[in-house]
């Protein structure tokens, strides 16, 4: 599965002391998001109109909006 | 008979998944439109917001802004009423408020009253119980920031973080402000109902409660910016971004990276430079930094 990587180094003084760190988190591509979805939505009853009413919205979504609202359907 | 069950129980499932998505989307959709009508008193969203908050989050929402004779009758600046004491000694309110200079103007002038400080632990209700892990409360009716005991055991930084949270974050919050319009408290309460539930939505040294709605619409904003301004270590990026899209709501003129640079410095506080993203490149399998543009 494609996953966007993202690293982020911070460069920390303490004193004299140079400390770097990294933290690297890991974000679904926006296409991965949506697919999600639309797996989770699969077992509502097709004629469901909350179903359509979810569908409908996704593409006026930001990627954490998205993200959002997969935890929701999944948990 | 367990294959009806499990039938009748997975149709449950998917009907609260898609009760709790469709909430999280009314929240979304209020921002483009709807909400014109909810501050006209239309009903559906409002009745998503108090079955997601509860009533004070629809009344907090609606309350006329901004009040101008608070301005009006405020002090410009909090007054310290107490001496505070920290582990380094009595607390430089002098550096407090050079401090004040790199924060948003109206985090401070007019929204807090005093600052106050009681040689006691805070006594949460009647029934006398004390609460020794709180040292500071927001206590909005008098618009006051009030320390208690414990902060004699803390750090001159770790009284600059409960400010930050007390009177930054909640006095000029969604709930409190006094300068907030409609729309951008709704902003603001949509921005942090989705970051605050990401796995990464906070760096490390700091915690909220995750479950209480309304609780942590409240707290996630005021400890994330305390970790942003005085944090010991990195924040997560994603609250990073939370912080930046925080301030392009609340106060677009401020430049968060700036200012916590600069208080970092003042505060002699271990400084995080810069942070720069690279990027995984799938084809070469390195790291590259980000590409000027």
């Amino acid at each position: 599965m494609e996953t966007t990587t993202k690293k982020v180094i911070y460069h920390t003084t303490v004193g004299n002391d140079r400390i770097y760190s990294t933290k690297i988190t890991t974000v679904l591509p926006r296409h991965e998001l949506e697919s999600r979805i639309q797996e989770i939505l699969q077992e509502a009853p097709h004629d469901d109109p909350r179903r359509k009413q979810i569908l409908e919205r996704l593409s006026s979504l930001n990627d954490m909006q998205l993200q959002r609202l997969l935890e929701e359907l999944s948990t | 008979m367990n294959f009806e069950r499990s039938k009748t129980e997975s149709k449950a499932n998917i009907n609260s998944k898609l009760e709790k998505a469709l909430r999280y989307l009314a929240l979304v959709g209020a921002l483009s439109g709807a909400a014109r009508e909810v501050q006209a008193g239309g009903g559906g969203f409002e009745s998503t917001v108090a079955e997601l908050y509860g009533r004070k989050a629809v009344d907090a929402l609606k309350q006329k802004a901004p009040k101008e004779h608070y301005k009006e009758s405020d002090p410009e600046l909090p007054i310290f009423v107490d001496s505070i004491p920290t582990e380094e000694g009595e607390f430089d309110k002098e550096e407090f408020l050079k401090i004040l200079d790199y924060l948003p103007r109206d985090w401070f002038d007019g929204e807090v009253r005093a600052i106050t400080f009681k040689d006691e632990y805070y006594v949460q209700s009647e029934k006398n119980t004390v609460e020794k892990k709180t040292f500071a409360v927001w206590k909005g009716d008098n618009r006051e920031i009030a320390l208690y005991r414990p902060i004699k055991n803390n750090s001159r930084v770790e009284l600059l973080r409960t400010l930050i949270h007390e009177g930054g974050a909640h006095a000029e919050d969604w709930v409190s402000s006094k300068n907030l319009s409609f729309q951008e408290r709704l902003e603001l309460i949509v921005l942090t109902e989705t970051y605050s539930r990401h796995p990464d939505a906070i760096g490390p040294g700091a915690s909220y409660d995750n479950d209480a709605p309304y609780h942590r619409l409240r707290e996630y904003p005021a400890f994330t910016l305390e970790v942003f301004f005085f944090g010991e270590r990195e924040i997560s990026p994603v609250a990073l971004q939370y912080v930046r899209d925080y301030f392009a709501i609340a106060n677009p003129e401020y430049d968060p990276d700036a200012a916590r640079t600069t208080i970092r410095r003042i505060v002699g506080l271990e400084k995080i430079h810069r942070e720069v993203a690279y990027q995984f490149d799938n084809k070469t399998k390195t790291w590259r930094p980000p590409q000027k543009k």
